[in-house]
């Protein structure tokens, strides 16, 4: 693999990471705007897209590496299988449903199909790493550091105000699995 | 339990600021198992519901 096809794998790499990260403020939008307080499984659901986009940013920061996907991998798994389940809970004409919809879909059939697509990506990056060519020297991070600082902050600010939302709500035990509320203060 | 996931998640981003892979890796893994071990209380608990 030529260097500018690596460059180009690494921009689509920051790319992957700035539409998970859209994805995370889109489901901050519902919770704030709509007053929605999150399930346990939409949580998760959010946590397993900041995992994608962990993977995703240390392929900016270390290099491509077919670890890096693999950590990706995990976190679509965990985001499939808690949105999977969400669907499953209320597929039943009836039952309900939870939260917002965007194009009459609900959120987590949107988190099950973005994951889903994430997989198919990821498999897509492993297969471009697996063309390249080990005498040509990486550019690696050093290419786009700018744009890996701009999207590590982004996610690290996304990631540390879903840790003070869900204290907020859940505190250091689990979550209840239909929320009401804040209970629990900051300080 | 779910807010020490996103701190993990966020204390793992907070580390590769200073391009500490083997931290980072840590966290990571730590988030991992916190997420499946919070979803397996979730389809634990929510089974036994529907068994009892």
């Amino acid at each position: 693999m030529s260097i500018s096809t690596e460059k180009k794998c690494l921009l689509a790499n920051a790319l992957g990471a700035f539409a998970l990260a859209m994805i995370l403020i889109v489901a901050f939008f519902f919770q704030f705007s709509d007053k929605e307080v999150p399930c346990p499984l939409c949580l998760l659901q959010r946590a397993g897209f900041l995992l994608m986009g962990f993977a995703l940013i240390m392929n900016l920061r270390f290099g491509l590496k077919a670890s890096h996907y693999m950590l990706g991998f995990l976190g679509a798994i965990l985001t499939i299988l808690s949105s999977l389940r969400q669907i499953l809970l209320h597929i039943i004409p009836g039952t309900g449903t939870y939260g917002g919809a965007i194009f009459s879909w609900h959120l987590y059939t949107w988190s099950f199909i973005a994951s889903f697509g994430f997989l198919c990506a990821t498999c897509v990056g492993l297969w471009c790493q697996s063309q390249l060519n080990r005498s040509t020297k990486a550019p690696s991070a050093t290419t786009y550091k700018p744009l890996f600082y701009v999207l590590l902050f982004l996610l690290l600010a996304i990631s540390l105000t879903n840790t003070v939302s869900t204290y907020m709500e859940c505190g250091l035990n689990y979550c209840p699995s239909n929320p009401s509320g804040y209970p629990h203060k900051l300080l | 339990m779910m807010a020490l996931l996103f701190l993990a998640l966020s204390a793992g981003l907070f580390s590769l600021l200073f391009k500490k892979r083997t931290i980072a890796l840590t966290f990571f893994s730590l988030s991992v198992a916190l997420g499946l071990l919070i979803l397996w209380h979730h389809f634990h608990f929510n089974s036994l519901k529907i068994i009892l």
